[in-house]
């Protein structure tokens, strides 16, 4: 059986997204709109122009190649269709078109390409996007065939799925789960994620049976202004408590992806533009530590 | 490093001996004057200056004494040469000549010209002559080129030097700031080791040794303290005794019927008899390279006399600066250079070969770089044989075969020669050594006063003075016989060749048995952990004993390579012979002493065997690179023993290699491979093949013509002409070296070396004639990646995606990319790199090696040997890069090329698919091996354990897919940023070039630049 997923790329040599030496593959398509999402550019699950205005050098190929007349040198395009006409004249390379189908089949040998650094390291492949449980059944395959080869699998999820094919077609092939957790008010996390988080919280239930949740680690985004207040993180806290889930992973936040949301011609809901500091983190920290979670 | 190219021609001193007109009036005028106007006056100022310097050669008895002279035994000698100033068109001719003590110039050419200088045109002859002139820099730019007797040139620069500066000489850079030994810090130690891996150690409680540290060894700190605080002095008592004795051999008129490698058995008797035998205060082990505490050592029948026009302003150089005594200037210039101005390596050969067109490219800097010029050492004697044997067995054997030589072919035949020649080395080195024993008593019974310092001292001098009567002419017994043996016998090797990548072998797997010895029946464990803390000062007394010399660089060295020590490589680990772990308690001891004392050399370089050496020692390697952020280079055992046996070396043989001067592979004791003659430039054929056989940098058709690539309408007339240009100059390089080498046999064989070796006893001959069991020559090519990306932009841009015509990209490398900066962003962006882990490059580099190894191996040297390929290219990336144009990869003009096969900075990959790319090529067609430069950067939150357990995951991994070689950088570009600002503070900060180490503050800017522009590979999160 083989199939087909829209992936925005594949990132080799990762050693910030699981154990060990990782590939991670960042597939296309996002059922929450988080405003401070770090990969804008795989929340839609169709194609879509990407333009680096710095490289452009001017050589004019997009706007001679553009069948609506509507690239201009340089910057995305607002009635742009993502057909994707302007990539190949681009004399710079500054554009690309972010979602490509991928065959399964040479996704896995992509991946296998680096399988002495996953075994040598305790790495693998990690499952990101965007969201791959939207694509439970490809991404599915795909994690089967890794398996296969002895490749650990790690998926992260926001936890925003169908449970059924999920279950069926997706976790009996992945070895470890990071579960995103935002927001524990479900009215706040409809307000910057534009979603409520009921289903979420129903899936993390399900998970945290005594089989999953061994290989489940809950993380939490810490997002200056939106997610990193001590009542959030102490609600999110008091949730894994009762969840019987004793470990908690905090990503703290990162300005990295501004530039990636410009080069897509998107407007910016959230913009803060700075790191957090040692100490912020610790604060954050010290709400889980407090309540008695091992904090990674 | 090294540069025997003597090119510090010194034009810029020679601004001074302009006439005022040129010096006053001619920059008042120049505002008013066209350049036509000053072309009509160029040559006139030209001349008088030159005749300024020749009436100044008259009158001033300073200068006089520079035209002729006396050596103190009565030998006169004078300084002949006739010296041609030409422009390329010839529009300008002019002349010195050198004869009977006087100096002569005038316009116009002159009869059987010794060297001619060719400037570009007369704006080239206008800077040379004016104070700003800097002909250092012309050469390099190829604004003029040099034809001719180097050595003479050299002579006339220091001439030119003595008459600017008036006989004084530049002062030298003020004393660094006194530090104390007892303020150097301890660098931060390894963990406790995990395990104590089967087989692999055997006294060692903890095989890492944490706890041991720089302050438990106070006399190592001292020593330590020595090799960064006090500065480089030459040392003039090898060239004075060695010219001493070629002038007696005159007066005798001895040497009839004399064989060359008698003749050199002699004068290095004569050499080792009177070398001062020296202890310094804290020595464990006697003798000393040189006669200064560190001394850089002159060999003026190789390159010796390249520093002649610097001899006043050494002391003074920015890079690398030498002291020199004026007494010693005088003896250089007096009583040794003299004597070796016709009769060098170099000037012989061109003597012999009539200015071959091979050695003339050679000079041309940029084409390829002939170490036999200078060198023959980059090999490794047989020390087991010597330590088990003793000189005094060796010397017996060679007395019976002399005997037996002399019955049946008399004692003047060759081989009765050759025999009595290993004695008379044999006989030598034991004086010496015994005479380091009488130096060690005399100090012994010279302390004063009975405290327990004193007493001591004198046990340990004593102490000494025994193992001095006893090695290296009987067996050792103990490790500090075997390890001062060692010593004295490497020691003796430098007397006879240059100290340039002469290397030691696999020391650990050698002195093991000796440790075991020291060892035995010691039971209790305080007195176990006692002698292994002594194993441990000895081993680093050793290898600070190997940082008391450095090799002679000329500041043309420094402008193009630099930094480089001696590249004394040690070997650690790797499999035995019969396949078994070689890791023993010495390897430890040795790792443990790289990670104290962190220096650049000797070169550590260590052997992994995946699935026999243990993954403990492994990451105990990892763990030594990370800590002195750059040694051990690691290879990978099941890449290189293939690749060897390939070559058709025995699979017994081929285990046993040690690497040699950066990292090549040499059978130890048994192979002479001298395996880095050739540093050759990938990239010139390219250019050439881009030009019909005109190099665009040096200005001349240098190759055959290969079509004009306008015309040409598919990939395969690219590559054709390509590999025409790459066979053609790799046979030039090739020739050359034959040359050389066939000089070397008939001038300078080496009985030490030679007697030292397996092989030439039973052959009867020396190994530069082929004697050892094994011959090849090992090759060096650089700028593979750089090759690689400009073939694929073309076959991709100008034929597949037909987006580029030719003539468009040769009008866009002509001008550097400036105003073809679309053309640029195309080939930067749109074109695959080398190191994407792409078919497409892979294919071309695959194609590339396969054509050298077929083109080179086929070819016999002058031993009988053949000729194999490498992938490593010392600093010579840079070096080459600086003197190329811009290339189709997108490299600009002047940058430097990746260091030996690493992706270029332009590829951007990471480093998974890096590492893939570099281990997919076949190791088989890499027999003089590779270096693959990683610059690592730890995250700020990493571990040490985990950045460690990283390392080793990466290494096991490439080796896994057959990769040979790797070498760590760990630190930032920014800390390299900040090193460069602030030298003062980062005095020990230890990088690796491409194969051998160096201090990044010694470095020339363009090194220091390339390696801050590596790409930089993230170890970990923020």
């Amino acid at each position: 059986m083989t199939g087909s997923a829209l992936v925005v790329e594949v990132k080799r040599n990762s050693l910030d997204d699981g154990p060990g030496i990782r590939s991670v593959v960042f597939f296309k398509g996002c059922p929450l709109r988080c405003v401070w999402c770090q990969n804008p550019e795989a929340l839609r699950p169709a194609p879509e122009l990407q333009v680096l205005a710095g490289r452009c050098v001017g050589c004019g190929g997009c706007v001679a190649a553009c069948p609506g007349r509507v690239a201009v040198s340089g910057e995305p395009a607002a009635r742009c269709t993502a057909c994707g006409r302007c990539v190949e004249p681009c004399r710079a390379g500054a554009r690309r078109l972010v979602g490509t189908a991928y065959d399964i089949d040479d996704l896995a040998a992509l991946l296998l390409r680096d399988e002495p650094f996953y075994r040598a390291s305790g790495g693998g492949v990690t499952l990101s996007g965007g969201e791959p449980t939207m694509a439970s059944a490809v991404a599915g395959l795909l994690a089967a065939r890794l398996v296969e080869r002895g490749v650990h699998v790690l998926l992260e999820t926001c936890g925003c799925f169908a449970w059924e094919p999920f279950a069926r077609d997706l976790l009996p092939h992945v070895s470890t789960i990071y579960f995103d957790l935002k927001i524990a008010d479900t009215a706040r996390h409809h307000e910057h994620t534009g979603r409520d988080n009921e289903l979420i919280l129903r899936n993390l239930r399900r998970l945290a049976g005594p089989e999953i949740a061994p290989r489940l680690l809950p993380r939490v985004p810490l997002v200056p202004g939106i997610t990193d207040g001590e009542e959030s993180l102490a609600a999110i806290a008091g949730l894994l408590l009762e969840l019987r889930l004793p470990r908690v992973a905090l990503l703290p936040y990162n300005p990295l992806w501004l530039p990636k949301r410009r080069a897509l011609g998107l407007d910016l809901p959230y913009s803060h533009d700075g790191w957090m500091t040692t100490e912020q983190v610790e604060r954050c920290r010290d709400v889980f530590r407090r309540a008695g979670l091992e904090v990674k | 490093m090294t540069g025997d190219h003597p090119t510090n021609l010194s034009g810029k001193t020679i601004h001074y001996t302009l006439p005022m007109l040129l010096r006053t009036s001619l920059p008042d005028l120049s505002e008013d004057l066209t350049s036509r106007a000053l072309d009509a006056l160029t040559p006139a100022a030209a001349v008088a200056s030159l005749k300024g310097l020749g009436l100044a050669a008259r009158l001033v008895p300073r200068l006089r004494g520079q035209l002729a002279g006396m050596h103190p035994l009565g030998v006169p000698w004078s300084f002949d040469a006739a010296i041609l100033f030409t422009t390329r068109d010839g529009r300008f001719t002019a002349h010195a000549r050198f004869a009977r003590g006087t100096m002569t110039a005038g316009f116009g050419p002159v009869d059987a010209p010794d060297i001619t200088v060719r400037f570009e045109g007369l704006e080239q002859v206008r800077t040379f002559f004016s104070p700003s002139g800097d002909a250092l820099n012309m050469l390099l730019s190829n604004e003029m080129a040099v034809l001719g007797n180097l050595t003479k040139l050299a002579r006339f620069g220091f001439l030119t030097s003595c008459f600017r500066l008036k006989g004084k000489r530049l002062a030298p850079p003020p004393e660094r700031e006194p530090s104390r030994w007892q303020d150097l810090r301890a660098r931060r130690a390894g963990e406790p080791a995990r395990e104590r891996p089967e087989g692999e150690v055997r006294f060692l409680d903890d095989p890492s040794l944490a706890r041991a540290t720089l302050d438990d060894l106070p006399r190592v700190k001292r020593l330590l303290w020595v090799h960064r605080n006090v500065p480089p002095e030459i040392c003039t008592e090898r060239p004075r005794l060695l010219t001493e004795f070629i002038v007696r051999e005159k007066l005798a008129g001895a040497g009839v019927g004399q064989t060359p490698v008698l003749r050199q058995a002699r004068a290095l008797a004569y050499l080792l008899t009177r070398k001062r035998a020296i202890i310094h205060d804290d020595d464990l082990l006697a003798g000393t390279t040189t006669a200064r505490r560190i001394g850089v050592v002159i060999y003026p029948e190789t390159h010796g006399t390249t520093i002649w026009p610097e001899l006043l302003t050494v002391a003074s150089r920015r890079l690398n600066p030498y002291r020199i005594s004026d007494e010693d200037v005088q003896v250089l210039s007096q009583e040794v250079f003299p004597f070796w101005t016709d009769d060098n390596i170099r000037e012989y050969t061109r003597r012999k070969y009539d200015t071959p067109l091979s050695m003339a490219l050679d000079e041309r800097f940029v084409l390829y770089f002939q170490w036999k010029t200078a060198a023959i050492s980059h090999t490794i004697v047989d020390y087991p044989r010597a330590l088990t044997r003793g000189l005094r067995d060796i010397r017996r054997e060679a007395g019976e075969r002399r005997e037996l030589a002399e019955r049946e072919a008399g004692s003047d035949s060759e081989a009765a020669q050759f025999y009595r020649a290993f004695e008379l080395v044999c006989e030598g080195v034991m004086d010496y050594a015994h005479r380091l024993a009488v130096t060690a008593r005399e100090q012994a019974a010279g302390l004063r006063g009975d405290s327990p310092a004193v007493g001591a001292r004198r046990r340990e001098l004593e102490e000494m003075a025994r193992v001095c009567d006893r090695v290296p002419a009987e067996p050792a017994r103990t490790l500090h016989e075997a390890i001062q043996a060692v010593w004295v016998l490497f020691l003796c090797q430098h007397q006879e060749n240059m100290n340039a990548g002469l290397s030691l072998g696999r020391l650990d797997l050698w002195l093991q048995p000796y440790l075991e010895h020291d060892m035995e029946g010691v039971d209790d464990a305080g007195e176990r952990e006692r002698r292994v803390g002594r194993a441990l000062e000895l081993v680093c007394g050793f290898m600070l004993k190997l940082t008391d010399h450095l090799p002679l660089v000329p500041d043309v060295g420094n402008r193009l390579f630099g930094g480089s020590s001696s590249d004394q490589v040690i070997t650690l680990g790797g499999v035995r012979p019969d396949g078994g772990s070689a890791v023993c308690d010495m390897t430890w001891i040795f790792l443990k002493a790289t990670e104290m004392l962190g220096l650049r050399d000797p070169n550590m370089n260590a052997r992994h065997c995946p699935g026999v050496t243990s993954d403990a020692y492994l990451r105990r390697l990892c763990e030594v690179n990370l800590l002195t952020r750059a040694t051990p280079s690691i290879h990978n055992d099941l890449a290189m023993v293939p690749a060897l046996t390939e070559l058709g070396f025995p699979l017994e043989a081929a285990r046993d290699w040690g690497a040699t001067g950066c990292v090549e592979p040499t059978i130890c004791g048994r192979h002479y491979g001298h395996t880095g003659c050739i540093m050759f430039n990938l990239v010139a054929p390219l250019e050439m093949a881009l030009n019909d056989g005109l190099h665009p940098v040096l200005g001349d058709r240098i190759g055959p013509r290969t079509g004009d690539p306008r015309s040409f309408e598919t990939y395969d007339q690219i590559w054709t002409a390509f590999t025409a240009q790459l066979g053609w100059l790799l046979d030039r390089a090739v020739e050359a070296n034959n040359m050389l080498g066939t000089v070397h046999r008939e001038i300078k064989p080496t009985p030490l070396l030679s007697a030292l070796f397996t092989g030439p006893m039973d052959s009867g001959r020396d190994v530069v004639d082929g004697g050892a069991v094994y011959n090849s020559t090992g090759m060096a090519m650089v700028g593979l990646a750089d090759v690689v990306d400009s073939l694929v932009a073309i076959r991709t841009l100008v034929f597949e995606w037909r987006r580029l015509s030719m003539s468009e990209l040769l009008e866009a490398l002509a001008a550097d990319f400036v105003g073809h900066e679309q053309a640029l962003a195309e080939v930067l962006h749109r074109v695959p790199k080398f190191g994407q882990d792409d078919e497409v490059s892979l294919d071309v580099a695959r194609a590339i090696q396969d054509f050298i190894y077929q083109h080179v191996t086929r070819q016999e040297n002058y031993r009988g040997g053949r000729y194999v390929p490498g992938y490593w290219s010392m600093s010579n990336h840079v070096a080459f890069g600086l003197l190329s144009g811009a290339l189709p990869s997108g490299r600009r003009r002047g940058k430097p090329f990746s260091p030996g096969l690493t992706p270029t900075p332009l590829c951007g990959a990471p480093l998974t698919e890096q590492m893939r790319t570099v281990a997919s090529l076949d190791a088989r067609r890499m027999p003089n091996n590779m270096a693959f430069n990683v610059k690592l950067v730890p995250g700020a939150s990493d571990s040490h354990s985990d950045v460690v357990d990283r390392m080793a995951a990466y290494t096991r991994a490439y080796f896994e897919m057959g990769g040979m070689q790797l070498q760590f950088n760990v630190v930032s570009s920014e800390t390299l940023r900040r090193a460069m600002e602030h030298p003062a503070d980062y005095r020990d900060l230890l990088v690796r070039i491409s194969g051998y180490n160096a201090y990044f503050v010694d470095l020339n800017r363009d090194m220091q630049l390339e390696l801050i522009e590596r790409t930089e590979h993230a170890l970990g999160g923020r």
